[in-house]
């Protein structure tokens, strides 16, 4: 369902020259699957997400999401996929109701189709509360409850995450993690950016660690476990990204 | 419209009418200034043109003549300084607008029919002394004429001997109803208005979508870009429009108020005569798109709303310095010249002008509407490239 390969990205920084943001890059992620990219701040996640949903054209590579070329078919790629991220705000002088008709509209749903649309999101995420209350007056985990509602309103196959916890309390990360858990149930595909690895260990089926552009590992946390020989999954990342403080290896070696 | 272009403009419609800012500042502003404006303008004039608003201060020694005794009569308050040193400092002060001196015998000589000299001391910079002066000049005209008709008759010569030559004027202008002050400001007023109207809101069309991170979501939806664009461009086109309009409506409603100062500004109604209407809003149709379209341009460009408004405010004093010369430009023989018509922003407020006096022409009026109409392609070609390039999208 999302396949990449090779695919880079350049930027030309005024004070470091260019940059490559993303640097031959391949992944692959299937339907029902949550498929992690991991990394610290900087190292390449956003602009990967950003180039398979099209934001970016990438330098070179190529890469397919739900089957469409993300070069070539923009606009169908746009139309299949879900983007939620913790930056991405909502419009503060609309009531959740009409960023979510807004939205509708804007993925080409209308009449009944929208209706029942509308009606399936709001009891899903339980928004009938506070609906129709501008998001500038909503808390932070309403607002997130409609950011998820924006998400799947047209009912995309593929669902891009990049770093959807940052900022929330416990109770509305859990709901976002469980939200994430339905939606592979119902055999979406889905890309999880973050840099928790709890999350991650608990959410991805798949997982991928990327550093300063590149894919450093990949495979399931067990497999990540195993070629590193490192006990958890942050150890592991850490290892990976060559950042293991050789003091607390020596503590870790102590300990055992 | 395409439907998802209409989209995106009546969400930012919808969005624009519930920004207090955007309410205050191009809806209401426009109206309520504008009106306040005439108001205020209008009680001024009134004020200037009574007598009683002059006051005059004559130096003590020579103060029971006639001319002083019409200044009384006049109302003008007049008031009595000890020496002509005395008073020129007042003037320097500022506690005076002008000081008159009489010669000693000046009753004596005037009533010989002798020439006589009254010294007038003034300051030149200062608008209420010069009006001053000029309230004197034309009142020692008027003595002069009655003193040589009452010579003349003494002579046994007719009195209108005393102008042998008249000038007969006839006021041929087709803007009857409105004040030259007005027929200054308005042109100004109303083209500005529909730039100054925009800038409240573009700073947040994209500008302000970029800080708040609502752009990239709108980014990933299959709409392509360009009818984002155009939905926000032509929402902040209709706002600029409604601007300008505002300031119009002002004209109407202050000309029908007869509040205090309205009459002045407005001697038959508002002098905007229908075809006149038509004619400026024919005008401001590609003048706003064209304003609208630096706009988009300009939100697109720059990175959060800070720099938008850095960049709007420079370009507000671009556009107020063309719109401001359509004051004087009937001062010359260019008000009529067909090159007006191609320079932008004037040839707006040149033709809202010649609208005003019942002079726009087809010529004008197209030259005008293409050159705006060009100009506002190019400017949206320009905002729909920028908002295509990534770099200046996401400033990656």
């Amino acid at each position: 369902m999302i396949r990449a390969e090779g695919l880079s990205k350049q930027f030309v920084d005024a004070k470091k020259g260019i940059v490559r943001a993303v640097d031959n890059v391949s992944i692959e992620a299937h339907p029902g699957q949550v498929f992690g990219l991991l990394g610290v701040n900087g190292a390449g996640k956003t602009t990967m997400l950003r180039m398979l949903s099209t934001v970016l054209k990438p330098t070179s590579g190529k890469a397919w999401v739900a089957g469409y070329d993300v070069v070539q078919d923009g606009e169908k790629v746009r139309a299949s996929i879900g983007f939620m991220s913790n930056t991405t705000a909502l419009y503060g002088r609309l009531t959740g109701m009409e960023v979510l008709k807004y939205f509708g509209g804007l993925y080409g749903l209308q009449g009944d189709h929208l209706k029942q649309r509308l009606d399936f999101v709001t009891k899903q995420l339980d928004l009938d509360e506070f609906k129709d209350r501008l998001c500038d007056k909503m808390s932070t985990g309403q607002k997130q409850r409609v950011s998820i509602a924006r998400t799947i309103l047209h009912d995309p196959p593929v669902l891009f995450f990049d770093e959807p916890t940052a900022g929330l309390d416990v109770v509305t990360s859990q709901s976002v993690m469980e939200f994430i858990e339905t939606s592979r149930a119902q055999g979406k595909t889905i890309v999880y950016c973050t840099h928790i690895m709890s999350e991650a260990e608990r959410l991805c089926d798949e997982v991928a660690v990327i550093h300063e552009g590149r894919i450093k590992g990949e495979g399931t946390v067990q497999h990540l476990k195993e070629i590193t020989g490192q006990p958890n999954l942050e150890r592991a990342f850490l290892y990976l990204v060559d950042a293991l403080n050789p003091l607390s290896e020596k503590q870790q070696a102590a300990a055992h | 419209m395409n439907k998802q272009a209409l989209l995106v403009y009546t969400k930012e419609a919808r969005e624009m009418l519930r920004d207090k800012r955007v309410r205050s500042s191009a809806l209401f502003g426009p109206f309520f200034l504008v009106f306040i404006m005439m108001m205020s303008f209008g009680t001024l004039i009134e004020k200037i043109k009574k007598p009683s608003f002059i006051k005059v201060h004559v130096v003590r020694s020579n103060v029971a003549n006639p001319f002083v005794e019409a200044l009384r009569k006049s109302n003008a308050t007049v008031i009595e300084v000890g020496s002509l040193d005395e008073g020129r400092r007042l003037i320097q002060d500022g506690k005076a607008s002008i000081i008159l001196q009489f010669q000693d015998n000046y009753k004596e000589l005037l009533s010989k029919g002798q020439p006589t000299t009254i010294q007038a001391v003034y300051d030149s910079k200062e608008q209420r002394s010069e009006v001053a002066l000029s309230v004197m000049q034309r009142m020692v005209s008027e003595q002069n004429k009655k003193t040589l008709e009452a010579l003349m008759e003494t002579k046994g010569l007719p009195a209108a001997f005393a102008a042998p030559v008249q000038i007969k004027s006839e006021d041929a202008t087709r803007a009857k109803g409105t004040n030259e002050l007005l027929l200054a400001l308005l042109p100004y007023l109303i083209v500005f208005w529909a730039f100054i109207g925009g800038v409240s809101a573009a700073s947040d069309l994209v500008a302000g979508e970029k800080e708040r991170n609502t752009l990239e979501t709108l980014l990933i939806t299959p709409v392509p870009r360009t009818k984002l664009v155009w939905g926000k461009f032509l929402a902040l086109a209709t706002l600029c429009f409604m601007s300008s309009l505002s300031g119009l409506a002002a004209v109407y409603v202050a000309a029908y108020s007869h509040l205090p100062g309205m009459d002045t500004m407005f001697k038959n109604g508002s002098g905007l005569e229908p075809a006149a209407v038509a004619a400026i809003i024919l005008v401001l149709i590609p003048t706003v798109l064209f304003f609208a379209s630096v706009l988009i341009a300009i939100s697109t460009y720059a990175k959060n709303t800070r720099e938008a408004q850095t960049y709007l405010s420079l370009t507000s004093l671009l556009v107020s310095f063309p719109a401001l010369a359509s004051q004087f430009i009937g001062f010359s023989d260019a008000a009529s010249a067909r090159w007006i018509s191609l320079i932008p922003v004037l040839n707006a407020s040149a033709a809202v002008r010649s609208a005003l006096i019942g002079k726009l022409d087809a010529t004008t009026v197209l030259l005008t509407t293409g050159t705006s109409a060009v100009l506002a392609i190019i400017s949206i070609v320009v905002a729909v490239r920028l908002f295509n390039r990534e770099e200046v999208l996401l400033r990656v």
